[in-house]
């Protein structure tokens, strides 16, 4: 099959057909040579063994489906006692109360500017009250984290920032097609890289 | 050919042909290589060498591709594909198929070539293709140097001498299995923040979302310890462990909050609301990825923009001189209103009692996902109350607004606007809205209403436009808008679905899915494309 120049103009659709047929089954069989050679690099360098598991290994991972225990075969409500490290004020603070204690560490709730306020105030008129009776009072108040009122003027708030962010980046993204290519690749599954074709999920 | 003997003349430069037995024994102690390419290795051989990949086999720029194009023919036959192979010797082309390099070996007793698809070098001695350590070195980086110039940063990793011998001394391995737990993990409740938890486990079981992260793909320039990004990434590595224990998302928490001021110290969190904070803290923080950002504002490709971001087309038409103007704003998500709620709902045209369209009434079944995108894009009459000025009149006009989809993104999130907050109420709209497990989104694009203009009301197959979506994520709400938990669906391994509840991840099944009430409803474009 000598190389020509050839010109497209003068073709009509069924040669053209026959072209793009050509071209698609050339660039199939170079991807399967592609994948061929992997394999072969992968044999010869010693490296192939490692797509094998062992047995043991995968049916620790097996889902569990059986009603009182999660996928991992556990029993709900466990994890009672978990702890994790404040990373504004280094504290460790139990997991399940994290959160209203970040607001307030952070000087965000809705109370804390009323502590801090009270925290000024107190402060000059008694010299003498530790920092940790302060504290005190105000874990008092963690029974403010639940569900409340009012989100109406905030959300509309956050609107305007997303889309006043948005209205920066605007995206020209457009797509144009390969298809014949990754219609082949629907017959290949690799979770592990980045799939074109058909999501595998 | 095969195991002929021919005299060994020591003076010969040219490697020497034996009989596969003799080859063995050499082979041993070159376990990927072989000791032939010590006739190629002398002068200059690593420069002839680069010469030969940057020219012949990986070429990074358009002209010495098209130069590669031109050039590379069987010298035999004047074919240019054929597995051909170039001799290391001597300038000479020949086809591996039919066997015309292997006429030139012999003849000239040339016994290397290289495959010029892939760069492998051939032994015609040992009859194989072979990996000397010297030359696979100089193969790397002549590709990552033809990579780099086509603005691919990344290259395959392959294991050095080190972690094969560590890997062999450590044989458990965890593969990801249909029936396998990793990928799956719960996550700890830090005080009512299963608003949050719902959408790391919507973000983490998206499929291009996971690939990038696993991928290692962010590379990160912010100097202090403060991204989002690599929070996330960290986020996958440990859904990603074979960790049995929930995890605990105090540091994302703490980050999306110090990034999100705005939403931070808010008793009441909605889940919707998180989303789109946390895809503009990441976007914001994607940007470093890039090195042409600082400069080019509009020209954002970050992995945040390519999978969320879509174009939402709105036309208003003039009522007079029937002037269009089109605006097209980027989107992260669709909010769609539900029936039941103050805005009425039906007709879904100015009109038109739209109950029969598709020959189904809308009073016999439940309201479905389509009715509300249809709703979403119907042709508004903006009322007198409302003119708009027209550049064509020159004067403010009565006119018609619509919504269209211009451009969808990868991942479409549907927002069913359940919350309620008018001045006189607020409230939960519990309606049931049913949703497809496979969404074709070609009625509502922007490009279908031109088609229906035109008058081409046939919508032929286009293979080249797929909009069809698949569903892999639900977040339901349960109770009050004074009390309430939050749950997510999310789909593993093409057919299974989970639940998961904080902590608490459990099997679920097509119908619990569909059943539920949808709150924000993720959708999965079906077939990707290069741009």
């Amino acid at each position: 099959m000598k190389m020509e120049d050839m010109s497209l103009s003068g073709l009509d659709n069924t040669k053209l057909e026959a072209l793009a047929q050509d071209i698609y089954s050339d660039l199939v069989e170079d991807a399967c040579l592609g994948l061929c050679f992997e394999v072969h690099r992968a044999v010869k360098q010693g490296y192939f063994f490692l797509d094998d598991t062992d047995q043991e290994s995968m049916k620790d991972f097996e889902i569990v489906d059986q009603p009182g225990v999660d996928i991992f075969g556990q029993v709900y409500n466990q994890w009672k006692n978990k702890e994790c490290v404040c990373p504004n004020c280094n504290r460790s603070i139990a997991a399940s109360r994290f959160a209203p204690h970040l607001e307030k560490c952070l000087g965000m709730g809705r109370n804390s500017s009323r502590i801090a306020n009270r925290r000024i105030a107190s402060s000059n008129n008694m010299n003498n009250k530790s920092e940790s009776d302060q504290e005190d009072n105000d874990d008092v108040n963690d029974n403010d984290w639940s569900y409340g009122s009012e989100k109406k003027a905030k959300k509309r708030k956050s609107d305007k920032v997303f889309l006043h962010s948005l209205k920066q980046h605007i995206p020209l993204v457009s797509f144009i097609a390969v298809r014949y290519l990754f219609m082949f690749c629907m017959l290949c599954f690799c979770p592990h890289v980045i799939a074109r074709g058909p999501i595998d999920f | 050919w095969r195991g002929s003997m021919v005299a060994f003349r020591p003076k010969d430069k040219a490697s020497v042909f034996v009989s596969n037995s003799v080859t063995q024994i050499e082979k041993r102690g070159y376990p990927a290589g072989c000791p032939h390419v010590n006739g190629f290795k002398v002068d200059n051989w690593k420069q002839n060498l680069r010469v030969i990949y940057q020219c012949f086999v990986w070429s990074g720029s358009a002209e010495t591709r098209k130069r590669k194009a031109k050039s590379c023919v069987c010298h035999m036959c004047g074919a240019h594909l054929n597995r051909l192979h170039s001799c290391l010797y001597c300038v000479f082309f020949g086809c591996f198929t039919k066997k015309h390099i292997h006429e030139h070996a012999k003849n000239k007793r040339h016994n290397l070539a290289i495959d010029l698809l892939y760069g492998g070098i051939y032994c015609f001695v040992c009859q194989d293709y072979i990996y000397d350590k010297e030359m696979e070195q100089i193969a790397k980086e002549e590709q990552r140097k033809a990579w780099k110039l086509q603005g691919e940063k990344y290259s395959t990793w392959e294991p050095t001498k080190r972690e094969l011998e560590l890997l062999r001394h450590n044989p458990k391995r965890r593969k990801m299995t249909t029936n396998c737990t990793i990928g799956l993990r719960g996550l700890i409740n830090l005080g009512n923040t299963c608003f949050m938890n719902c959408i790391v486990q919507a973000l983490t079981h998206t499929p291009l979302l996971r690939d990038f992260f696993l991928s290692d793909r962010h590379k990160c320039e912010m100097q202090s310890n403060s991204c989002l990004v690599c929070e996330m990434s960290q986020l996958f590595q440990e859904f990603y462990s074979g960790h049995r224990s929930p995890h605990i998302p105090f540091r994302l928490l703490h980050l999306v909050w110090t990034h999100a001021r705005h939403l931070a110290g808010y008793e009441q969190q909605d889940a919707h609301e998180f989303l789109i904070a946390a895809l503009d803290v990441l976007h914001r923080h994607c940007k470093d990825d890039n090195g042409k950002k600082a400069n080019n504002p509009n020209n954002c490709n970050c992995i945040i923009d390519q999978i969320f971001t879509g174009g939402l087309q709105s036309d208003v038409t003039c009522q007079v001189c029937h002037g269009v103007s089109t605006t097209i704003d980027p989107f992260w998500d669709i909010s769609l209103d539900l029936p039941g709620s103050s805005t009425p709902f039906w007709p879904l045209s100015p009109g038109g009692d739209g109950s029969t369209l598709n020959g189904e009434s809308h009073l016999s079944g439940a309201t479905t996902l389509t009715d509300c995108l249809r709703r979403f894009t119907r042709p508004e009459h903006l009322g007198s109350g409302a003119k708009i000025k027209c550049s064509g009149c020159h004067s403010y006009q009565e006119s018609t607004k619509q919504l269209t989809m211009k451009k969808l993104p990868i991942v479409a999130c549907f927002h069913l606007k359940r919350f309620e907050h008018s001045a006189k109420l607020r409230r939960k709209i519990i309606t049931y809205v049913s949703f497809p497990l496979e969404l074709d989104m070609t009625p509502f694009m922007a490009s279908s209403k031109e088609n229906r203009m035109n008058g081409q009301y046939q919508q032929s197959v286009d293979v080249f436009n797929d909009n069809k979506y698949s569903l892999f994520a639900v977040v339901n709400h349960q109770g009050t808008l004074e009390s309430g938990h939050y749950t997510t669906f999310i789909r593993q391994h093409m057919d299974q679905w989970f639940k998961c509840d904080d902590a608490i991840i459990t099997k679920a099944s097509n119908k619990d899915v569909l059943d539920s009430e949808g709150y924000l409803l993720f959708y999965h474009k079906q077939f990707l494309e290069y741009e």
